[in-house]
């Protein structure tokens, strides 16, 4: 027997925890809204059923507004999902109802998961779990998917309760009474005033009169009644009734309210530790400031502990270049091959290996952030400013993911409502320096500014933020349809950080980019060692190589901005397939064994200055880098997401300009000044 | 009066929400509807708000609290 289960519910309710729960997948959640933009399936066998289960983007409501929504509505109306388990934060039980009473109306089983109850025990607050199956007519099961309790429960009820078509025995005690015709009370959880139960009538008779074979009438009669577009679109002929949705929203709100009367004890509390903080942390003045500071903290850790583990990675990998070395020596291996092994593949790709305690380190602090709850609230600290320019604070969100990775940021732009907003955020979060630009902040600082290191590389962040916002505001000045955004956002309580969802979300990302370290920078790293070996002339003459000569021809277009020297154009070049590869590409470039090391770096810093390649370049360098073409990855993704070639392109060349344009202003003024 | 004009700690009862329907009907699936109560945690600017409503609290911009007409509720003494 197969069965298959939709879990749906509220954003930040604990749904992807729940399914990371049963099908033992590692699926990123976090402690804001709009995680989940795609539906993910998984497969388990329980109680001799196959059972395939399907986490569902989270949605506030069944209407066809979002594209969350709109996902999650078409797979519960199809004949695929067979039972809906709706995951509900038992401590905000009365706003998660809303979308309970909707689901009901869809007509399909329905298990209710109450999560979180822990929550609304240390709150101080109390639900009825007797009287609440009673006044919905569905199973109830309360569940801590944190701590993995009552999970067996809930898909025991589940399966229980796959052909229940029909809500359990309902008990109600309304106090008006009813002269409709029929007396739904027996048959739906939610029975609106007579006047909408005439109307749904109505317009279930014309269903049947007037359009063949068609299910889920009462839902249907409501969402006429809502005036949802597309289903209005679909039966055209039903456009004539007047719209209610005043009235149902407030009658369904009106019957929550009923229910919230009887069920939940205490509702008043709510945490007094949250609104301490959110006092301080979202303080008109010193949010903005402990914002930054916490960024700064996150850099700070990222540099001192990450250097410190480095440290021990370089040193494993000069045990490893010796090791080969002697091997290769002792088996009397070509010049070439050790060449392509230990100046190619071990260089390029070991350096990058070195950096991954910093990535990691970066990765825990921002999943600690965003697992506390304080990600949502940075858009109400940045509301002011961003609707300056022209963007609602929400969007700051992605820009700031953007800090991580600017794929995933990329695609949490789907959040926001507006597509102009979202094309927006698109073109201006590569800005937002990632992860894989560290490698070059780190490496670039340490030789070149010593003690200075970690403030150059801090201000690579300021400055990427900054270029953001500036081409923001451009972007609004010149916009002349200029709409207005609305800046809503749930504010989840604070919490501490879970350290299996922390786990989880760092393990992806250094899994993420120690797969790309094997892969793209691999391939790169043999690349650019083939264009640098070989050359007209053969193998072996650098100086004529492929790439050489190529980039000796348009090394001039680089001098303005003080990047001017043709091993740093390979590199450039090199970095849009990743932009580690810049790094990598350096150290096969200059021949440096192990570059991130003091010897290393020490070798490498002459080597640099033989070429004249002074800090003002290394700034200059760092600077380009952080603005210049998004990596490959970022552009397919921008691609996917605008599914514009022609948009795609234009932020490849918008990026270019607006990076040339600041590293000119930058190297012009040194000139000018210094 | 609109709820950008609330002050920090009180409450009040929505009135009427004359935004457009798209976010009209997001902050009523929110339960943000008629005659709700909302308590104001926070604010900053013009009216940038955290608010609190139906056990949930919120971020709301300036466009959207100063579209939202509301009266004070008089706690009881």
């Amino acid at each position: 027997m197969e069965l298959t289960i939709g879990f749906i519910g509220n954003p930040n309710c604990g749904k992807t925890t729940l399914f990371n729960d049963y099908t033992g997948a590692n699926l990123k959640v976090a402690n804001y809204p709009g995680v989940t933009v795609e539906k993910v399936e998984g497969s388990i066998i329980k109680e001799g059923t196959k059972i395939h289960l399907v986490d569902l983007p989270g949605a506030y409501s069944l209407t066809s507004y979002t594209l969350e929504e709109r996902v999650t509505r078409s797979f519960i109306l199809s004949d695929e999902c067979d039972v809906v388990i709706n995951v509900i934060d038992a401590s905000t039980l009365e706003r998660s109802l809303y979308l309970t009473l909707q689901l009901l109306e869809l007509g399909k089983p329905v298990v209710v998961a109450l999560n979180m109850m822990d929550i609304v025990k240390k709150r101080g607050m109390e639900i009825d779990l007797h009287r609440l199956p009673e006044m919905l007519g569905i199973p109830v099961i309360p569940v801590s998917a944190r701590k993995r309790e009552g999970l067996d429960i809930l898909l025991h009820a589940a399966i229980h309760h796959k052909d229940q078509n029909r809500p359990d025995r309902l008990i109600h005690e309304h106090d008006y009474v009813s002269k409709h015709r029929h007396h739904h009370h027996e048959e739906y959880a939610m029975v609106y005033s007579d006047k909408i139960e005439d109307k749904i009538d109505d317009i279930i008779a014309d269903l049947k009169d007037n359009y063949q074979g068609v299910v889920n009438e009462r839902f249907l009669a409501l969402k006429v009644l809502e005036g949802d577009e597309e289903i209005l679109k679909k039966f055209d002929r039903l456009k004539e009734y007047a719209p209610m949705q005043d009235e149902i929203i407030n009658e369904k709100y009106a019957f929550i309210e009923e229910v919230i009367k009887e069920v939940l004890l205490y509702k008043e509390k709510s945490d007094a530790l949250t609104q301490k903080a959110d006092r301080i942390l979202t303080h008109k003045v010193w949010g903005f400031v402990i914002f930054l500071v916490v960024m700064a903290l996150v850099f700070f850790l990222t540099f001192t502990i990450g250097d410190y583990i480095k440290s021990y990675f370089e040193l494993a990998l000069n045990v490893l270049n010796e090791g080969l070395s002697n091997l290769f020596d002792y088996l009397n291996v070509s010049s070439a091959i050790k060449s392509l092994v230990i100046d190619g593949i071990v260089s390029g790709v070991g350096v990058v290996i070195t950096f991954l305690p910093n990535i990691t380190i970066l990765f825990l602090a921002l999943a600690f952030l965003e697992d506390s709850g304080y990600m949502s609230r940075v858009a109400y600290i940045m509301e002011g400013i961003m609707s300056k320019l022209g963007l609602s604070g929400r969007a700051f969100i992605p820009m700031l993911l953007g800090f991580g990775c600017t794929v995933p940021a990329i695609m949490a732009s789907r959040t926001l409502e507006n597509h102009k907003d979202r094309l927006k955020v698109m073109l201006v979060t590569p800005f937002m320096s990632c992860n894989a630009r560290l490698t070059i902040y780190i490496l670039f600082s340490e030789m070149f500014f010593k003690s200075y290191a970690m403030i150059v590389a801090y201000s690579m962040y300021v400055i990427g933020l900054l270029v953001a916002i500036l081409a923001s505001w451009i972007i609004h000045l010149l916009d002349r349809k200029k709409s207005a955004n609305y800046l809503i956002i749930e504010l989840p309580e604070y919490k501490m950080p879970d350290l299996h969802t922390v786990g989880i979300y760092v393990w992806d990302k250094v899994k993420d980019y120690v797969i790309k370290a094997g892969t793209t920078i691999f391939v790169a790293t043999i690349i650019i060692w083939l264009l640098l070996n070989l050359g007209p002339n053969g193998f072996g003459d650098m100086q004529n190589s492929f790439a050489a000569l190529l980039s000796k021809k348009i090394a001039f277009l680089f001098a303005p901005i003080g990047l001017g020297f043709w091993q740093i154009v390979v590199a450039l070049i090199a970095g849009i397939s990743a932009k580690e590869v810049v790094v990598s590409s350096c150290a096969v470039l200059f021949g440096i064994a192990n570059a991130s090391s003091i010897d290393g770096m020490n070798s490498f810093l002459s080597a640099l200055n033989a070429i004249g390649f002074e800090s003002i370049n290394a700034l200059c360098l760092m600077v380009f880098s952080l603005l210049y073409i998004p990596c490959v990855a970022t552009l397919a993704t921008i691609y996917r997401e605008s599914k514009s070639l022609k948009w795609t392109l234009l932020e490849g060349l918008f990026q270019l300009v607006v990076a040339y344009l600041v590293t000119l202003l930058i190297y012009q003024a040194y000139l000018l000044f210094v | 009066m609109t709820l950008d004009q609330g002050v920090i700690n009180k409450k009040y009862q929505i009135q009427k929400i004359d935004l457009p329907s798209f976010t009209k009907r997001h902050l009523e699936a929110l339960g943000m509807t008629n005659k709700c109560e909302v308590e104001v945690l926070n604010r900053k600017g013009k009216g940038i708000m955290m608010v609190r409503f139906r056990g949930s609290s919120f971020a709301l911009g300036y466009n959207v609290t100063r579209k939202i007409e509301v009266k004070e509720v008089k706690a009881w003494n």
